[in-house]
């Protein structure tokens, strides 16, 4: 249902497919080859100007296939009152909000393998080359992340039972989790202190982890490792967004019936 | 069966002073008030019933089909419908009961009901053979066929409730709420959405409980009316019963001959046999005592020479306004 409400309006679909992947490598590139030429360097932290473009490119489509296509609908619908309906019919909520947010993730999934293969192709010395290993791990983190992110803001959207409406909740979980996994600068550009902090909460592995996955070779260990971290804190939001639904639903008032 | 005992809701509600510094101060201090949607109300519906539930804005009609359908959670007593507690949510009540709302969309606005429907057989697990047989009986009872694959948002407002309602019928409920099925709908769609209910429920024999504001809505379907006030039953019989124990008068209505004089007749009419109209057009209606309507119909036809000549019971939506202003007392 969600794929075919994505694929019913055309000039959207089209407009999201090309105009942001345009609009975030115009900005990239504007961005960086300033600093890079102020600073006069050829590498900063690790990242050429190439390999600053490439992430820019590949960033912004991780983050929405992360996001989804749910993002904010919960909130809403308690707040609208439009939940009704899930709690009529006989299917598990969540289950059902967990499929909805995977179609959303389909598309940008698709897309970011068409933009990665017309870089190989047009590309004269690629920066990453790859491999069904790569795509491997990468599916799997990709679906874990998305899980993970799901459970995270199914959190804070379940807070309208409380506050009705909290729509700016929910942009700072967006925003911090862009900024703190890597999708605004990447991580490498962050103080050491820092990342020995952040590497104890789950953003890194949101954003970042996957980017390495792609850009370099990460090892079978660290992939296991970093997936496992991920899972504990998909656990410790699914635990917390029971508990808020459970004491939730009894205040909820099912307003706009 | 449906059976509720003792059922009380309540909601906390946030009380804010009206102007701009009524809304900075809310940010810091916030005053409550505790409002009483539903109070100690007790009800049986047995299967195959019909039961209109009328009431003013507020008076907790709606609540109480919440909490039946269990969207929401009473604040004390018991509900049972079907032998189930609404609010455990447990599928197998689930797969048996439906709720439509003639003011809030269920089907997915973006794409055709079709879809939708789609969907729906999965999520109650109707078999193949039995979806397309329902959706043919649905689609063609209701003559919606053709607008099946057109996007929801582009029908119209009858036909949107159309699509509602065979989205809320194809898993054949034993259980159905309707509230306010007929909102907004042109006189055809109304008597095309009334027309269905009947024939679904003697193919069915379904429990509904309606929930209209159109007395034609009530007078056409339900067997039983309850009558609401303030989150309390303030009636709870039949429609012939309303009308014999608080319809104080009936109506009498006839066509004068063209050569009485009516002023002259208006003025000369026995008060004590009612209260009587006549319009330029030789109209003649009565409001008369029930004991005194023949004697009302003897005079008309003695003094006025009419033509024509109708008794009826007084408007039933006169009577139940009546009885919602009087409340328990009436």
């Amino acid at each position: 249902m969600e794929l075919r409400r994505t694929l019913t309006y055309r000039a959207d679909f089209w407009v999201n497919f090309i105009g942001q992947t345009l609009f975030s490598i115009v900005i990239a590139y504007f961005l960086w080859s300033s600093i890079f030429e102020t600073l006069n360097v050829q590498t900063l932290n690790g990242f050429t100007m190439e390999r600053m473009i490439v992430y820019y490119l590949l960033v912004p489509l991780v983050f929405r296939i992360q996001q989804g296509q749910t993002i904010g609908s919960i909130s809403r619908e308690i707040y609208e009152g439009s939940l009704n309906k899930f709690l009529l019919y006989p299917i598990n909520f969540y289950g059902f909000k967990i499929i909805t947010h995977f179609a959303g993730a389909v598309f940008y999934y698709a897309q970011i393998f068409v933009i990665i293969g017309l870089y190989q192709v047009f590309a004269d010395n690629p920066i990453f080359e790859m491999s069904f290993l790569k795509l491997f791990y990468f599916t799997i983190a990709m679906l874990g992340i998305s899980i993970a992110y799901f459970c995270l803001n199914s959190l804070s959207e379940l807070v309208a039972f409380w506050a009705d409406y909290i729509w700016s909740l929910g942009v700072i979980i967006r925003f911090a989790v862009s900024f703190m996994g890597g999708a605004l600068i990447p991580l490498s550009f962050f103080p050491e202190w820092s990342m020995k902090i952040l590497n104890l909460t789950p953003f890194p592995y949101m954003i970042s982890f996957p980017m390495k996955i792609l850009l370099e070779e990460v090892a079978l260990k660290e992939f296991f490792l970093n997936m496992t971290i991920l899972a504990l804190w998909t656990l410790v939001f699914l635990f917390f967004s029971r508990v808020l639904w459970n004491k939730g639903r009894y205040r909820y008032t099912g307003v706009g019936i | 069966m449906i059976k509720v005992e003792g059922l009380t809701k309540q909601f906390k509600v946030h009380k804010k002073t009206p102007g701009l510094k009524g809304s900075i101060s809310s940010l810091f201090n916030r005053e409550y008030i505790i409002k009483e949607a539903i109070k100690d109300i007790n009800l049986e519906i047995n299967q195959g019933e019909i039961l209109g539930l009328i009431g003013s804005n507020g008076a907790g009609k709606t609540t109480l089909t919440k909490i039946l359908s269990g969207i929401i959670h009473p604040t004390a007593g018991k509900v049972s419908v079907l032998g189930f507690d609404p609010w455990e949510r447990d599928n197998r009540y689930r797969k048996q009961m439906s709720l439509i709302m003639g003011q809030k969309a269920q089907l997915w606005w973006d794409l055709p009901a079709a879809d939708g429907f789609l969907l729906l057989k999965e999520i109650y697990q109707i078999p193949d053979t039995q979806f397309k047989q329902r959706l043919a009986y649905l689609s063609e009872s209701l003559g919606i066929e053709k607008e099946l694959n057109v996007q929801v948002r582009k029908l119209s407002l009858g036909e949107r409730m159309k699509v509602e309602l065979i989205a809320a019928l194809l898993h054949q409920p034993k259980v159905v709420f309707l509230d306010e099925p007929t909102i907004g709908l042109d006189l055809s769609a109304q008597k095309a959405v009334r027309r269905f209910i009947k024939e679904y429920r003697k193919e069915f024999n379904p429990i509904m409980i309606l929930t209209s504001h159109y007395m034609d809505d009530i007078e056409d379907l339900c067997d039983r009316i309850i009558i609401m006030k303030e989150g309390e039953f303030v009636y709870d019989g039949s429609i012939k019963q309303v009308q014999q124990e608080y319809a104080q008068s009936k109506l009498v209505t006839a066509q004068a001959s063209p050569n009485i004089n009516v002023s002259e007749e208006y003025r000369k009419f026995p008060k004590s046999l009612g209260e009587i109209e006549i319009n330029d057009n030789g109209k003649i209606t009565v409001r008369s005592p029930r004991e005194k309507v023949m004697e009302a119909a003897s005079y008309l036809i003695h003094y006025l020479k009419i033509e024509d000549l109708n008794i009826s019971e007084e408007d039933i939506g006169d009577v139940i306004e009546h009885i919602m202003s009087k409340g328990k007392e009436a």
